[in-house]
């Protein structure tokens, strides 16, 4: 490996691995000022968040937990490098799900084939989804980012709407579906963490991802369009089709996202279901530097903290499980500062360099003419 | 005028050397130089000889390894822009830093502003904006609006901003590639009235007429090295290309061999809008080029060049006319299927359309070839031949500091342009359009662009040429042909055709006797 290459990746593993324990000491200072020390706080977090004892497997958790957030994550990875800055991941998540319980409870099919059916279904509600804002950018040169906040809310609310009416099981204080059949439903590989299929349908998704963007012409050339439109169109790549691309795919990914969790923890969707799930998975993909390995990795690391929070800070320590989402978001916040901080360090290290220097020069000269 | 032996120059710098490790490049080597007091010094070199690099060290953009710097005697330890602006330095970039919708005076007086109490003072500050402009002999209005200002009166909008600061040492950074011919003219006579004030001038240049026409020195760089200073008339453009390359440099191409045969390209009746502000559009263009023959277009740029070279590759959509490549008519196809046949195309932006900065080497050059059998199979790339094609393209272009792998961000603008060229021209292309191909490249890089073409030539391909440089037209091309305000003028054999026929045509006179 050349320094360029060993410096980039630095850059790309080091910055999120330092974001993340920055943000975990921030954390543990807030922990501090509730009275608690922080390490019993990290050692509790990571006991309930990936420990496994042969009675509980807490990891088992955060891994189920996981599952939709990678597929979101995937989503949003494939839609903002390939040109379509999408945020509608949330939006794809709930109508996916509800269209996994549609289909799961609707249709009688063979145990084998109903799960493959039904997140058929989830992908493709998805992928219309994802594709309304690809659409509008191209005919009417409509905003995505705009758009896809919109149609977020929209399909929350769509959703709320179908399981509270045409789509309400029965008369209970909090509208949801039916529950789907035995036959729709997800293999478990640990009943009481509900650990199952689903991780494998995201972690199959994170190897095709990476395939797709980096190893097949179709994937280059979403990549080229995504980030030079003009050098895309000049070499002759249409850049409509890759804009359209990129809604179905992301799409298509986060509306898996919502059936994996549908078939495989919840079997209904109650209201409510649109819960940030899509947005905890933008951020893991921004977190991960918006690659297919980096989500997973995010992801995984997003579940374990919010399980840690909750049955650990929350249950054991009395600690509000909210300290865990803050966390979360100050690794954003700290990710996107580290542009242009380290560019100011960079140069403070240049100018101090310089003056060592200059100063170890005046200090020759200086005994020179003294000895002179 | 040399600064003689008693006299303190305006500006020393002594044994400047900087190391860039993340790089490892040595960009600037223990370089002294002197400027005189009204004395025009041109720094000129190849890219990515150390000449950007020495400029950002004077004006604290990076810290030198070693070296000094004196001006007016005394020495200056610069560590930011700032610092360099208080000592009487004051730089003019290639890319202006004005704000469009200001006047003329606001923006020369940008952050030291006239107030009275409390309020912009408009009637000092354009006082104070026309007593600079007559003391420093510039033309220009206090009351325009920036944005309602040619190029070049932008670029003096931007000289008289570092004489408001007091400049007493003016960097010009390549000053005439924005610029027409005859606004380059009206620089360098402002250059020279300039240092008829006193001030002093360094002017970053590669083109060698303007600096035999402009500087009282010249100064050549090589590899972060100085390898000449010369006086104003000591060394011809032959000698000093030496200088910069290092090595004997062919100036002039030599024309083809005059055996064209079909015609590849044609085009008839192209009518088309214009694409951008001050550009002319198409009015009734027809135009054939034929294989084995070169077709230059001069002309002063913005005169339909760019609308009738982005027709042909299927980016612009004609509003009548036809186009067609080797007798099948092709008018309105797509980029993809003018360049399935055989089109292949040399953008003029290569840092935002011929290239994608933020990807790879080898996957630059593989973007109009990815989905032949060469490169992919089932839909999978075939890395090991898109690597093997990177490297043979490393190899045959020379590209340097290159690497298949390696982003091509950081590449010098010659060697990005090998890169384009190199994909271009692969897989013997039916016609080539070459858009401004050498604009902005050094002397090498430029015999380099100019030795492909005429190999492209050579193996039957049909060459359009688009130049603003007439030198490189006249050089190269087998026909001539002239874009003013929108129509072709000719092609006209290159026998035929001289410097001031074509200037003259360029300048939009109308030749009687064609």
């Amino acid at each position: 490996m050349d320094r360029d290459s060993i410096e980039r990746t630095l850059r790309r593993i080091g910055l999120p691995v330092a974001a993340a324990v920055v943000a975990l000491a921030i954390g543990g200072v807030l922990v501090a000022t509730l009275g608690q020390s922080p390490f019993a706080a990290a050692q509790t977090v990571i006991q309930a968040g990936f420990s496994c004892d042969p009675g509980y497997c807490n990891v088992g958790g955060s891994l189920t937990l996981a599952a939709p957030i990678i597929l979101c994550a995937l989503g949003a990875v494939v839609a903002l490098r390939t040109g379509l800055f999408s945020i509608g991941q949330e939006g794809q998540y709930a109508l996916g799900g509800l269209a996994a319980a549609v289909v799961g409870h609707g249709i009688l099919l063979p145990a084998g084939i109903h799960p493959i059916v039904s997140l058929a279904a989830a992908a493709a509600v998805g992928a219309i989804w994802g594709l309304i804002p690809a659409v509008l950018k191209i005919f009417l040169g409509v905003n995505e980012l705009i758009i896809t906040i919109v149609l977020n809310a929209i399909a929350g609310l769509l959703v709320d709407f179908l399981v509270n009416y045409p789509l309400r099981a029965e008369a209970s204080t909090v509208g949801y579906t039916h529950v789907v059949e035995e036959t729709a439903r997800l293999p478990l590989f640990d009943i009481s963490t509900k650990f199952g299929l689903g991780f494998v349908i995201a972690i199959v998704a994170v190897i095709g991802v990476w395939f797709f963007l980096s190893r097949t012409t179709a994937g280059y050339e979403q990549r080229m369009s995504g980030e030079a439109t003009l050098f895309a169109r000049y070499s002759g790549m249409s850049s409509t089709g890759s804009v359209l691309r990129a809604g179905l795919l992301g799409g298509a990914l986060a509306g898996i996202g919502g059936g994996v969790q549908v078939l495989g923890v919840n079997y209904r969707v109650i209201e409510g279901f649109s819960d940030g799930t899509g947005f905890t998975g933008l951020t893991a993909a921004i977190l991960g530097g918006t690659t297919a390995i980096g989500a997973a990795i995010a992801g995984v690391l997003y579940a374990g903290i919010t399980v840690g929070a909750v049955n650990g800070l929350q249950i054991v320590l009395g600690v509000p499980r909210e300290i865990g989402s803050t966390v979360l978001a100050l690794m954003i916040v700290l990710i996107a500062l580290q542009a242009p901080l380290l560019t100011r360090l960079e140069r403070w290290l240049d100018r101090r360099r310089a003056n060592r220097r200059h100063d170890a020069l005046a200090e020759t000269t200086a005994g020179k003419e003294a000895s002179a | 005028m040399t600064p003689t032996s008693g006299e303190t120059p305006r500006l020393e710098i002594r044994g400047l050397r900087k190391y860039f490790a993340a790089s490892g490049v040595l960009a600037v080597d223990d370089v002294s130089l002197e400027v005189g007091a009204g004395e025009v010094v041109a720094l000129i070199g190849e890219n990515g000889t150390g000449k950007t690099t020495l400029m950002n060290l004077l004006f604290g953009v990076h810290q030198p390894d070693a070296g000094e710097v004196f001006i007016d005697g005394a020495r200056a330890d610069i560590s930011s822009q700032q610092d360099a602006i208080s000592h009487g330095l004051g730089m003019v970039h290639q890319h202006f830093e004005l704000v469009p919708s200001f006047t003329v005076a606001q923006n020369v007086l940008l952050g030291r502003e006239p107030s009275r109490r409390g309020f912009y003072d408009d009637a000092a500050a354009e006082r104070q904006v026309a007593a600079l402009i007559a003391d420093s002999n510039l033309d220009l209005d206090p009351h325009r609006r920036v944005a309602d200002l040619p190029v070049g009166a932008q670029q003096r909008v931007e000289i008289l901003k570092a004489l408001a600061a007091d400049a007493r040492l003016l960097i010009l950074d390549e000053p005439t590639a924005v610029l027409t011919p005859a606004e380059a003219d009206d620089l360098v006579a402002m250059v020279r009235r300039l240092a008829a004030t006193g001030r002093s001038v360094v002017f970053i240049s590669h083109k060698l007429p303007e600096v035999q026409a402009v500087a009282d020195r010249i100064v050549v760089m090589r590899r972060g090295r100085v390898v000449g200073d010369v006086a104003r008339g000591g060394a011809s453009d032959a000698e000093l290309a030496r200088l910069m390359v290092g090595r004997d440099v062919l100036l002039t191409a030599e024309p083809g061999d005059g055996t064209a045969g079909d015609t590849l390209l044609e085009v008839a009746g192209a009518m088309a809008s214009p694409s951008a502000d001050g550009s002319t559009g198409l009015a009734d263009v027809g135009l054939s080029v034929r294989a084995g023959e070169i077709v230059g277009i001069a002309g002063v740029s913005g005169n339909g060049q760019d609308e009738l070279v982005e027709a042909v590759a299927g980016l612009r959509r004609l509003e009548a006319g036809r186009i067609s490549v080797a007798g099948i008519e092709l008018t309105g196809s797509s980029p993809a299927a003018m360049r399935a046949a055989g089109v292949a195309h040399i953008a003029a932006d290569r840092m935002h359309v011929g290239l994608n900065l933020q990807a790879t080497l080898e996957e630059n050059a593989v973007s109009t070839s990815f989905r032949s059998r060469r490169f992919s199979r089932a839909g999978i790339i075939r890395r090991r031949a898109r690597r093997q094609f990177a490297e043979q393209v490393i190899a045959d272009y020379e590209v340097r500091g290159a690497a298949p792998a390696r982003v091509v961000e950081s590449l010098s603008g010659g060697n990005l342009q090998k890169i384009v060229v190199g994909r271009e021209l692969s897989g013997n292309p039916r016609v080539v359009l070459a858009n401004q191909p050498t604009r902005g490249l050094d002397v090498g890089s430029i015999e380099f662009v100019h030795r492909a073409l005429s190999k492209a030539r050579s193996e039957g391909s049909a060459v359009l040429l688009v130049s603003a440089e007439l030198d490189e037209v006249l050089a190269l091309a087998d026909r001539i042909a002239v874009m003013y305000d929108g129509k072709l003028l000719g092609p006209f054999d290159r026998s035929e055709m001289d410097r001031e026929r074509v200037g003259q045509l360029m300048a939009g006179g109308v030749e009687k006797n064609l």
